[in-house]
């Protein structure tokens, strides 16, 4: 109770700092790959600073689902000209989610993730990486870190390593993330997070859930004729298990 | 699974043994506290025995660890200087608590790297949304067409085969990116199967010139097809369908499609025959509808002054089009080099369509009334042979050659019997044959990445002539028959040149070029005791013309003003009567297109436009021509200009959040300078002829569609609505011109389930009213409503059956004039999902005829067709 108290307590302090105009002094370019039966790059950022830090995942948006006809899996993206942002304070996301051309600011507090460090190491181009293995929110993580770098962050919601993330593989090869470059900024970054409606990650996954049993529903229900039927097999996600262990 | 295991196993011997633990606080020179310092424990090794980062308060705590001798604490941050300090664990139960002052790091720059070659080719499509369809085979004799109607967004229409997304026809649809089928993509989504497609992307700025991408006005939508990665290079079905009639006969339903694909090679070849009234080729021979392909090439052809059909149906053509149809076509394209590609269509269609259609005529023209029947029993043969080629030779990274040509030979013979009010019988026949050349030179240019130039040279030519004869004669009675010869011609030039340039934000298109168009017609009416009428003219039309597309796009905001500047020149002489008319205009045409995004689901656009139009070669001839049993043609020609205005305004909104798709036009047309009609009429003849007269006519359109899924009902509702009311004036019977002005009605409500449970209902109801009236007469109207329901069974994944019923009222006050139809369809696929059954019974109430009422301003037309008898049919598919 406690500690429910804290989080609400912190999380009223997330929703004031609406203005999100910070400067950054680092900046990460990862590759993203995401592989859900169609594999797909995007650009992506870390931009860094003493205290926050910045993922934009350009133009992505996927709608997550995977549509069942009956046998066949029937994926439907939706293309978004919005970057996906998370930024990272202490654990405390804001994050900018879709559900079908919706967009959320979505505020999302996660757990420390455990990472079991290895003394594997590989070269990945001049950094000389330590491995890592860590399991967030039902994907175990392979990644390779540099303490060359001493920035605890990464891309997406991934961090907690005492060194950058250089590379970042999920067990079942369908979330990577590679850095392509890194350098010195002096940038402020201004991500507006007003007039959008703000709801926990919670709230955000309850309600996907519902929007998409609706469309499936629509789908099947919306014209004449065959017997085209629509199934939901499962979201697709980065996150395959949803919820804070805090929660359940 | 082992190596989570495996890692539990550790953690838990971690857990057990490990008891030591440092903490502490590290601040920088001023006493304030460091967060995100890396606090690693290394061994002598350099192994990380632990670590921990600081949080917000400076304070670090580190898990637990069992390791005893000497060891190192190695401090990082990017703003400070590193900092190492040895320390000394003694036994394995240690509690050190540790704390730091770090010193800021003078410069804290790291090293700038930039990994190559790491950055793949971005795959983000920002224009693209993509509909997946994949791994699975089945043997249901489902076409990709059903699936695509279902995609929000697109819409489909069955009679023409015609796709819309997002409110815009689109383009073509594309196979794994290849433009096999161009316009006539009909070909591909009434054909192939479903099972060989894993995507389906709808594209939202298409180019089909790859250089032209990003550069030209942008809007065009396509759809892509992306084709399943198979282990074999050949897939396809083969469907066999055979039954039988309520007479007897045998009913066939054989279709075999076949999809070949290597890297420089992509083809696809279909072959069917049916005589269950299926349309399986992009042709409608049975109501003549242009599809979207002939709709784009429709300046190109010559008219066609004798038309086999006379009136369109409402009824699906699966239960009106009796017919016979073997349709065949091949598309390839092969890429002979990575410069080189050649692409060909070939089609073949054979078919004959029966139909036995009463028209009844109740006339009211000037205060008289009288009816006129026609009985006919029409057969129509059509046979086309087509064959299509495209070069595309790209002469440089930034230069394309394109050549284009398609010939087309189509002949249709039309036999028909006809009763005329019941007491006299005709016999006619009609011939059409119709031979079509188009070719196009297209040379296109990159000038930048921002600009592009081309050039284009077209030619086509049409040759239509026609003969219809009929038995007895009608002009007089010592001949025996009547013959009618009419010939239309038409060839096109056109020169052009275009200039493409794309800015930031906005685009702009300037087009430069000259036409030529010209079209002969003669015709004859005689007998084999007279000629009785004769036409002979020549018609040039030629324009020297300056086009030109501003594209704005500001924000929310795309603006598009455009113009056309032209000078025409019209010329037409007619050789028989020494009557030469010239007329020589400086035209001025532009329009707008404003469109504003509401949002990423909705936007609202409008268009304004002002033409000048050309009459239709059509009206150009002096003397008349016979085209059925009933009815000459003649005109007074003009070449006078029509002035037309037209405004619309469209909202579309498609939210899928909230499952609500909603679109809503209104389009108004007003048009000054028409040929008007000049109608005599009576038992047994119709006269029509048409003059030129700088007055009005207008039209009204309107049309919402509203489809909303509702969570509380697990149900979609649909409303469509459709309104349009039309002014216009005509001549009947020596009347004085007179006002006239029709209303068309037609609204539907729509209702499906969507349930969990394997029972599912449908249910449309269609209501439509009409309204024709003449000033000072009384108005002809007529309502009419049919309801379908369907009834969806799925008791498992293999079995599935459809019980459809259709009612139909023509006419609300007739209420023992009514239709009913009942079908059905039980359809089951083994496990092995190469094959699949099915079984249709059609028509189970074995309904003969069919009747549909109309409304013009001086009749009402009772308009009755027979149909396919019920029948029984099996079929099988076999994919491959």
């Amino acid at each position: 109770m406690k500690f429910k108290l804290q989080l609400v307590f912190l999380l009223s302090i997330i929703l004031n700092t609406n203005a999100q105009e910070i400067n950054y002094t680092v900046k990460v370019e990862y590759l993203t790959t995401i592989d859900w039966e169609v594999p797909k790059s995007y650009n992506s950022t870390l931009y860094l600073n003493d205290s926050t830090s910045l993922f934009i995942l350009k133009n992505t948006g996927e709608s997550k689902i995977n549509n069942n006809i009956e046998d066949k899996t029937f994926n439907l993206f939706i293309g978004s000209e919005i970057p996906n942002f998370y930024i990272n304070n202490n654990n405390h996301f804001i994050c900018s989610e879709q559900i079908f051309d919706k967009h959320f600011i979505v505020k999302d507090t996660i757990t420390k993730i455990k990472w079991k460090l290895s003394n594997e190491t590989k070269r990945i181009n001049k950094y000389l990486c330590k491995k890592a293995i860590g399991e967030f929110r039902g994907r175990t993580y392979n990644a390779w870190f540099t303490e060359e770098i001493p920035i605890n962050k990464g891309p997406w919601k991934l961090n907690g390593l005492p060194g950058l993330i250089i590379e970042v593989t999920d067990n079942l090869n369908e979330v990577k993330f590679e850095l392509s470059s890194l350098k010195n900024i002096n940038e402020t970054i201004d991500v507006d997070i007003k007039n959008k409606k703000q709801i926990s990650w919670e709230e955000y996954k309850i309600t996907e859930r519902k929007k998409i049993k609706a469309f499936r529903a629509f789908m099947e229900s919306s014209n004449s004729g065959n017997d085209v039927t629509v199934k939901i097999d499962s979201i697709k996600s980065i996150e395959k298990v949803y919820f804070n262990e805090i929660d359940y | 699974m082992k190596l989570i295991i495996n890692i539990l196993i550790f953690l838990f011997t971690l857990y057990t043994f490990s008891q030591s633990s440092i903490n502490g606080i590290v601040k920088d020179s001023t006493l304030r506290p460091i967060s995100y310092v890396n606090v690693v424990l290394k061994d002598s090794l350099d192994n990380i025995i632990t670590y921990a980062i600081t949080n917000d308060k400076g304070k670090y705590q580190t898990s637990t660890f069992n390791y005893v001798g000497n060891a190192f604490l190695h401090l990082s941050h990017i703003s400070y200087k590193k900092k190492t300090e040895s320390v000394l664990l003694i036994n394995s139960k240690s509690t050190l608590t540790m704390d730091f002052t770090m010193k800021e790091a003078d410069i804290t720059n790291l090293d700038e790297i930039v990994i190559k070659g790491n950055l793949r080719p971005y795959s983000k499509k920002k224009d693209t949304i993509s509909y997946n369809v994949s791994k699975y085979i089945n043997g249901s004799e489902r076409k990709i067409e059903e699936v695509i109607k279902k995609l929000p967004g697109i819409e489909l229409n069955e009679q023409s085969g015609e796709i819309t997304y997002k409110g815009k026809s689109i383009e073509t649809v594309t196979l794994d990116g290849d433009n096999l089928f161009g316009f006539n993509y009909s070909l591909g989504t009434k054909n192939i199967n479903i099972d060989l497609v894993e995507q389906i992307e709808a594209i939202d700025n298409y180019a089909e010139n790859p250089l032209l991408k990003d550069i030209e006005q942008g809007g065009k939508v396509s759809l892509n097809l992306k084709l399943k990665k198979g282990k074999v290079d050949v897939s396809g079905n083969l469907d066999f369908g055979s039954g039988w009639f309520n007479d007897g006969d045998q009913a066939f339903n054989i279709a075999s499609n076949i999809l070949g694909i290597t890297k420089t090679y992509k083809s696809f070849a279909t072959l069917t025959y049916n005589n269950t009234g299926i349309n399986k080729s992009p042709f409608d021979y049975f109501g003549y509808s242009f599809n979207a392909e002939q709709l784009k090439e429709r300046n190109y052809f010559a008219e066609k002054n004798i038309s086999e059909t006379r009136i369109s149906n409402i009824l699906e053509n699966n239960r009106i089009n009796i017919n016979n149809q073997f349709f065949g076509n091949y598309s390839a394209i092969f890429k002979l080099n990575p410069k080189l590609s050649i692409k060909t269509n070939l089609y073949y269609l054979q078919d004959r369509i029966n139909t036995n259609q009463i028209f009844q005529n109740d006339f009211i023209i000037n205060n008289d009334s009288f009816s006129t029947t026609d009985n006919t029993f029409i057969t129509k043969k059509p046979i086309q042979y087509r064959g299509d080629v495209e070069i595309k030779y790209n002469t440089s990274n930034t230069s394309l050659l394109e050549y284009n040509l398609r010939l087309r030979q189509e002949d249709i013979v039309t036999p028909t019997t006809v009763i005329q009010n019941q007491t006299s019988e005709f016999s006619t026949f009609l011939n059409t044959e119709d031979f079509y050349l188009k070719q196009d030179l297209v040379w296109t240019k990159k000038l930048s990445n921002k600009k592009a130039l081309q050039v284009s040279l077209f030619h086509s030519f049409n040759d239509l002539p026609q003969t219809f004869s009929i038995k007895p004669s009608l002009f007089d009675e010592d001949a025996s028959s009547d013959n009618q010869e009419s010939r239309f011609e038409k060839t096109y030039l056109e020169a052009k040149a275009t200039y493409l340039s794309s800015g930031k934000r906005d685009k702009y298109t300037f087009t430069f070029g000259g036409n030529f168009n010209y079209s002969p017609f003669i015709s004859r009416l005689f007998n084999i005791e007279e000629t009785t009428s004769v036409n002979n003219f020549d018609y040039t039309q030629s324009n020297i013309f300056n086009t030109g597309v501003y594209n704005f796009n500001r924000g929310k905001w795309q603006i598009s003003p455009s113009y056309s500047l032209r000078l025409l020149n019209q010329r037409l002489n007619q050789n028989i009567e020494p009557v030469e008319q010239l007329q020589n205009d400086f035209i001025i045409e532009p329009a707008f297109l404003i469109k504003y995004n509401l949002n990423t689901s909705s936007f609202l656009m409008t268009n304004i436009g002002f033409n000048q139009n050309t009459n239709s070669e059509q009206y150009f001839f002096l003397n008349q021509v016979l085209i059925d049993n009933r009815t000459t043609i003649k005109n007074t020609p003009s070449l006078e200009l029509q002035n037309s205005q037209r405004y619309s305004l469209l909202y579309f909104n498609n939210d899928l959040y909230n499952q609500l798709q909603l679109n809503a036009s209104i389009n108004y047309q007003i048009s000054n300078g028409n040929f008007f009609t000049n109608q005599n009429i009576n038992e047994n003849t119709t006269q029509l002829e048409y003059f030129f007269l700088p007055q009005d006519n207008s039209n009204w359109n309107i049309n919402t569609q509203i489809s909303k899924y509702i969570p509380f009902l697990n149900s979609t509702v649909k409303l469509t609505s459709n309104y349009s009311i039309s002014n216009f004036r005509n001549i009947v019977n020596n009347s004085n011109l007179r006002q006239n002005q029709s209303q068309f009605l037609s609204n539907s409500f729509f209702y499906k389930t969507a349930f969990k449970f394997p029972i599912n209902f449908e249910n449309t109801f269609i209501y439509q009213y009409s309204y024709s009236k003449s000033e000072n007469q009384s108005a002809f109207i007529n309502k009419s409503w049919q309801n379908k329901f369907k009834v969806i069974i799925k008791p498992n994944k293999k079995w599935f059956v459809v019980l459809s019923s259709d009612y139909y009222l023509p006419n609300t006050k007739l209420s023992d004039e009514q239709f009913f139809f009942l079908d059905a369809t039980l359809r089951h696929r083994p496990k092995s999902k190469k094959w699949g059954t099915s079984l249709t019974l059609s028509n189970i109430t074995n309904e003969i005829n069919f009747e549909q009422i109309r409304t013009s301003d001086i009749s009402t037309t009772i308009f009755r067709s027979n149909l396919l008898p019920r029948y029984i049919l099996l079929n099988l598919t076999w994919n491959f």
